[in-house]
């Protein structure tokens, strides 16, 4: 075996607001040919940077301050960081290829799928049009496009996430290359896609003789798929090794936490199903479509569930699926076309929206930079509710009054008291997160919907916010609606779970049911999608302490 | 999903450092503008020469130590002309910007809050008030109202509203469809409540800064109409009736266009480094 | 309905609104148009002349009367008569149309290579100090007052170089210096415009996919951003053109030109309405029909945009 990249002592910062910092500092990686590297870290770890500065596409204001990325190809040794700018752009495309990250944005909206495919072969002059023409149908067939003629007149927005990043890849190794850095190349896929493109990427690596560098913040993923893996943070390297001996024996305490808190299919048991009793949140017969005529969409399909209190129901399923509009219907945000919706003794739908309803649920949504307001403090925020509602269902007007019960909710949360004073954006994620839990707790619901509440953190965060929840339940008896795509999630908090596929409920049933013998044929599929290889499971059960986490929110 | 990876990016949670220098030009368009509006308020400190009478054997000066800015075809001092002629042109575009602020922000804001047949209406009203270019709509509403300065400020103010109108009932779009309104709304606020805390402070920072955008541009409109003679009637200073005067003078005196029309330029473009300021401070 | 017939549906509309709105600005509200215009004491008319005189211009009949009239009378081609001269108003604009045009179209011509030209040197220069420079010169030229670059264009050229005669120019020397003057205001924010969307465009996730495909900058200028800054450009279409005719108005006082501006300047001073209200409804109508077919011309420029037509 031979080594390709060499990355010795790699250091690069970027200028920010007058001021550099350093956003990888001191890291040494080799990938061998043909083989599988993963960098692993969470947001701000620098894996990114390092696969922008081997392809020479820093973003602008980052500087290589120091190091050597060392190329090592059939015509002898490089060393990318000294190469002039010409020839760095020779190597693009053709000896380094990009798989990126987000193959919503990643293609040109303007350019058919053909013309983006075959950019590569045009710019590096591979061949006359029609020979390009034709290799690049071939390519579109070999990524698994049906139907490649077509396709390659097609325009991005005309095909699916997995038919695009299919399309990206199919350019990406358009001329063969020695190297394909893939930053997080499935992040922004469904699970059962994702598991699609990972294969391709083995496949074609196999058949190329490639080596790849896979960028992900999935520590499963990166167990499945690399050979040797990086765990970066804060842009310096944690541990790097092959990937078994890293995993089942960290030496470092910062790999074990990421492995403690990464949540997974194969841990301990889901929660017990409790005793059958009469269900608090009761849903039935839901049907939702958008648009009107022809071009309706049925979201919904009749839909139902019930959750007893001081549960939760995970309502699980991939994009399209409807859960969202499920949710938010159940929230009061919107009104269904059809079905019943329950909360205790009070009727949803008739409520449309009222106090009386606002009180018995709330919503906490997906994304803590956009749910609070920018210029309203931490304290002005998490205590509106309480000024919003009559005094009847819970509101509060005397100030002192005010003020002790937004430090209590602050408290419920584990945030500082002093953190009332501050404004959103001086907050991380996870305390922004924890902030719109707070808001909606203040004025004592009974039921909470969580819109994939965790599924926009870093994965010691997401562990923090799901004990918070689970400690909230415990104590404040909630009931919650937990609506994810992520089923490692779903073992690790729900009791009873609904698996949505087009907007039909395709199963239901406890955690345990669910998730141990799957009856559907797309459960199981959505089961076997989730990357968890067997060995990960064994050195995780192993290693598995009470809660090894780190301070990292 | 992982949508949540582009939310991720990395984001610094430390504070700016503390106080960072203002840029140079920053500062050099605040120094201009204070000193126009210094000459607006008090003409007098910056000058001891009289606006409007001149000395006729002092005509057509050029330059010079007594006159900085020479002298023109009636002997008056021209920089005086130009300190004086401050207070017009700054008072009037503050009216074209308090115009056009005032109704097109309050009928964007009507549009964007209430939606349905309210929006629509006020929408096609904007649409016809911008089918009109703006010289020809601020030239109808002088027609209307008859000549002078405030006349003109208030016909370049109107042709404002509908700018105003439309980013201000954008702005209340954008904010209305964000999660911490939603969230505002769930947490049982009622419409007029979640709009004054949540979607007006919100949707006004843009809308401010396109104030600042205007004031610059309004000084150059109003200086067009004095220019084209619709403005303050002669022989009030004003600047672009200043430059007006001066054009029979071209080939002989070429200070008298050149100086006021720099003075000019020098305050819009001061103005619109303001402005661009403002919004990145709004963004 | 089909897109297309509904997006011209909807221009007819704001052009009909248009329509009102100047006919109620300019003939209705200042009362009496006649009054305004003749009862001037010097002139000494009688009030029965005055009434014969409203009768000659139809000021008697109610107003909703008179827009009918007026209405009908521009569907049919007859803009009306001028209170200045008695001239009819279609031949006073067919008269000063074509100096217009040419002034205009060259102004535009030249408005756009301009604007291109900085654009792409501010965006896509090697040197950054040569990109900052370039970024620099729009919002300089945007700060200047139109007029008096004339002015200082004419002092230079005319006066101070003698390049260019004041008297006895030839057409084509005549056209330089206005067609410069003209086309300054729109090349100013039509680079301004640019500039942002190649900004924008740059920015996006597919430029640095083509970059990493080993795009150089010719590539990526001509290949991925050209079209992606194309329509955030065009839709400032309309706005150029209102800019455009401010500019005649100007350009034609600055160097004494006759043309539709001249016409507009004399209307404005002799407070000649029915003149005014045809070229303001007449620049309403060129300003809808640009935006109508930037309109109906995105969607050729933007394949995304094809689905909404057919929706």
């Amino acid at each position: 075996m031979s080594t390709l990249l060499t990355i010795d002592d790699l250091a690069v910062s970027y200028r920010a607001r007058g001021q550099r910092h350093t956003a990888v500092d001191g890291v040494s990686l080799e990938l061998q040919r043909g083989e599988v590297l993963a960098l692993v870290g969470e947001s701000g770890s620098g894996k990114t940077t390092i696969g922008h500065a081997i392809i020479g596409l820093l973003a602008a204001g980052g500087r290589l301050e120091r190091g050597s990325i060392g190329l090592r190809l059939a015509g002898g040794g490089l060393d990318l960081a000294k190469l002039p700018a010409r020839a760095l752009q020779e190597l693009r495309g053709a000896r380094i290829a990009l798989v990126p990250q987000d193959p919503g944005t990643s293609l040109n909206p303007v350019r058919t799928i053909g013309a983006s495919v075959a950019a590569p072969l045009r710019i590096h002059r591979w061949g006359t049009k029609e020979a390009i023409r034709r290799r690049v149908v071939d390519l579109l067939e070999r990524v698994g496009l049906d139907d490649p003629e077509r396709r390659a007149r097609q325009y991005p927005h005309e095909l699916s996430g997995g038919m695009r990043q299919r399309a990206l890849i199919a350019a990406a190794v358009a001329l063969e290359p020695a190297l394909i850095i893939a930053d997080e190349p499935t992040s922004a896929l469904d699970v059962t896609v994702q598991r699609r493109i990972l294969d391709l990427l083995d496949d074609l690596r196999t058949e190329l003789g490639s080596s790849v560098l896979l960028i992900t913040h999935d520590l499963a993923v990166a167990a499945e798929r690399a050979d040797s893996i990086a765990v970066l943070r804060g842009g310096r390297l944690e541990e790097a090794g092959e990937t078994r001996a890293v995993l089942r024996d960290p030496s470092r305490d910062y790999t074990a936490a990421l492995l403690a808190d990464a949540p997974a299919l194969t841990d301990a048991a889901p929660r017990q199903a409790r005793p059958a009793v009469e269900p608090f949140v009761t849903v039935e017969g839901l049907v939702h479509e958008y648009g009107k005529g022809a071009d309706a969409f049925r979201a919904v399909d009749d839909v139902g569930l019930g959750i007893a209190r001081g549960t939760t129901h995970a309502l699980v399923g991939e994009s399209g699926s409807g859960k969202t509009t499920i949710g938010r219907a159940l929230a009061g945000f919107h009104t269904p076309a059809a079905g019943s919706i329950r909360i205790g003794e009070l009727d949803v739908l008739a409520e449309r929206g009222s106090r009386r309803l606002r009180h018995a649920v709330q919503l906490v949504s997906q994304n803590p930079y956009a749910s609070l307001d920018p210029r309203r403090s931490i304290g002005q925020t998490v205590g509106e509710p309480l000024l919003n509602l009559p005094l009847a269902h819970g509101g509060v007007r005397d100030r002192r009054v005010l003020a002790e019960r937004v430090a209590t909710a602050l408290e419920q949360v584990a945030l500082p008291a002093e953190v009332a004073g501050r404004l959103p954006r001086e907050l991380s994620g996870g305390q922004r997160q924890r902030v719109a839990i707070a808001r909606a707790l203040i004025i004592e619901p009974q039921a909470v919907v969580l819109d994939e509440a965790v599924s926009a953190l870093d994965v010691t965060v997401q562990s923090q916010i799901l004990d918070l929840l689970e400690r909230l339940q415990r104590e404040l008896g909630l009931t919650y609606l937990f609506i994810t795509h992520d089923l490692a999630v779903v073992r690790r908090i729900a009791d009873t779970v609904t698996v949505l596929r087009g907007g039909r409920a395709v199963e239901t049933g406890t955690a345990q049911q669910v998730l141990s013998s799957p009856q559907h044929e797309y459960t199981r599929a959505l089961l076997h999608a989730v990357p968890s290889p067997d060995w990960l499971r064994d050195a995780r059960r192993s290693r598995r302490s009470p809660h090894g986490q780190l301070e990292v929110a | 999903m992982s949508a949540s990876a582009a939310v991720l990016l990395p984001r610094s949670t430390e504070r700016p450092a503390a106080r960072r220098r203002p840029a140079l030009t920053l500062v050099l368009a605040i120094a201009v503008l204070a000193v126009a509006l210094a000459w607006a308020i008090a003409p007098w400190l910056f000058t001891s020469q009289d606006p409007l009478a001149g000395e006729a054997l002092n005509a057509l000066q050029p330059p010079s130590g007594a006159h900085p800015f020479g002298t023109d075809a009636t002997g008056r001092d021209l920089l005086a002309r130009v300190i004086f002629g401050a207070a017009n042109s700054l008072s009037g575009a503050a009216i074209a910007v308090l115009v056009g602020l005032v109704v097109g922000t309050a009928i964007g804001v009507l549009a964007g809050s209430t939606g349905g047949v309210a929006e629509e209406a006020l929408m096609r009203i904007v649409d016809v008030l911008l089918a009109i270019p703006g010289l020809l709509l601020a030239l109808s509403v002088i027609v209307l109202l008859g000549f002078g300065v405030t006349n003109a400020a208030i016909a370049v103010g109107v042709t404002s509203i509908a700018v105003f109108a439309r980013l201000a009932r954008s702005q209340v779009l954008r904010v209305r469809r964000s999660d911490y309104v939603e969230a505002a709304f769930g947490s049982g606020g009622s419409f007029l409540r979640v709009l004054w805390r949540h979607v007006l402070p919100n949707s006004l920072g843009a809308v401010l800064a396109l104030a600042a955008l205007q004031f610059g541009s309004a000084i150059l409109q109003i200086s067009t109409l004095g220019f084209l003679g619709y403005g303050a009637p002669p022989p009030t200073p004003e600047w672009g009736l200043l430059i007006a005067e001066s054009r029979d003078y071209v080939g002989s005196a070429a200070w008298l266009t050149t100086l006021p029309g720099l003075v000019v330029a020098a305050v819009v473009l001061s103005a619109n480094r303001v402005a661009s300021a403002v919004r990145k401070a709004t963004a | 309905m089909p897109y297309a017939l509904r997006r011209t549906g909807q221009a007819a509309l704001v052009v009909a609104a248009t329509f009102v709105l100047a006919f109620l600005l300019l003939h209705a509200l200042p009362g009496d148009a006649i009054v305004a215009r003749y009862a001037s004491p010097e002139l000494g008319l009688t009030e029965a002349q005055l009434d014969q005189l409203r009768l000659v211009y139809g000021t008697d009949q109610p107003v909703w009367v008179q827009l009918w009239q007026s209405a009908a009378g521009f569907l049919s081609g007859d803009l009306g008569t001028s209170l200045q001269n008695g001239a009819a108003v279609e031949s006073l604009l067919a008269a000063a149309l074509p100096a217009t045009v040419a002034l205009a179209s060259l102004g535009f011509l030249v408005a756009v290579l301009l604007a291109c030209g900085v654009a792409v040197a501010a965006t896509f220069s090697s040197a950054e100090w040569l990109r900052r420079a370039f970024r620099s010169l729009p919002p300089l030229f945007v700060s200047v007052p139109v007029f008096w670059l004339g002015i200082v264009l004419l002092q230079v050229f005319s006066f101070q170089l003698g390049l260019i005669p004041v008297i006895n120019a030839n057409p084509v020397e005549a056209l330089v210096l206005p067609v410069l003057t003209i086309a300054v205001p729109i090349a100013a924010p039509l680079a301004q415009v640019l500039i942002r969307s190649i900004d924008d465009t740059v920015a996006e996730p597919f430029i640095a996919v083509a970059r990493a495909r080993g795009a150089g900058p010719r590539w990526l200028l001509s290949k991925e951003v050209a079209r992606n800054s194309l329509l955030p450009t065009l839709t400032i279409a309309g706005v150029l053109f209102g800019e455009l005719i401010a500019g005649a108005v100007v350009t034609e006082t600055v160097f004494a030109r006759t043309g539709l501006g001249r016409l507009t300047v004399d209307a404005v001073a002799t407070r000649d309405t029915p003149v005014l209200q045809a070229i303001v409804v007449i620049s309403a109508v060129g300003f809808v029909a640009i935006n109508l077919a930037v309109d109906l011309v995105a969607p050729a420029i933007d394949p995304r945009l094809r689905k909404a037509v057919h929706a």
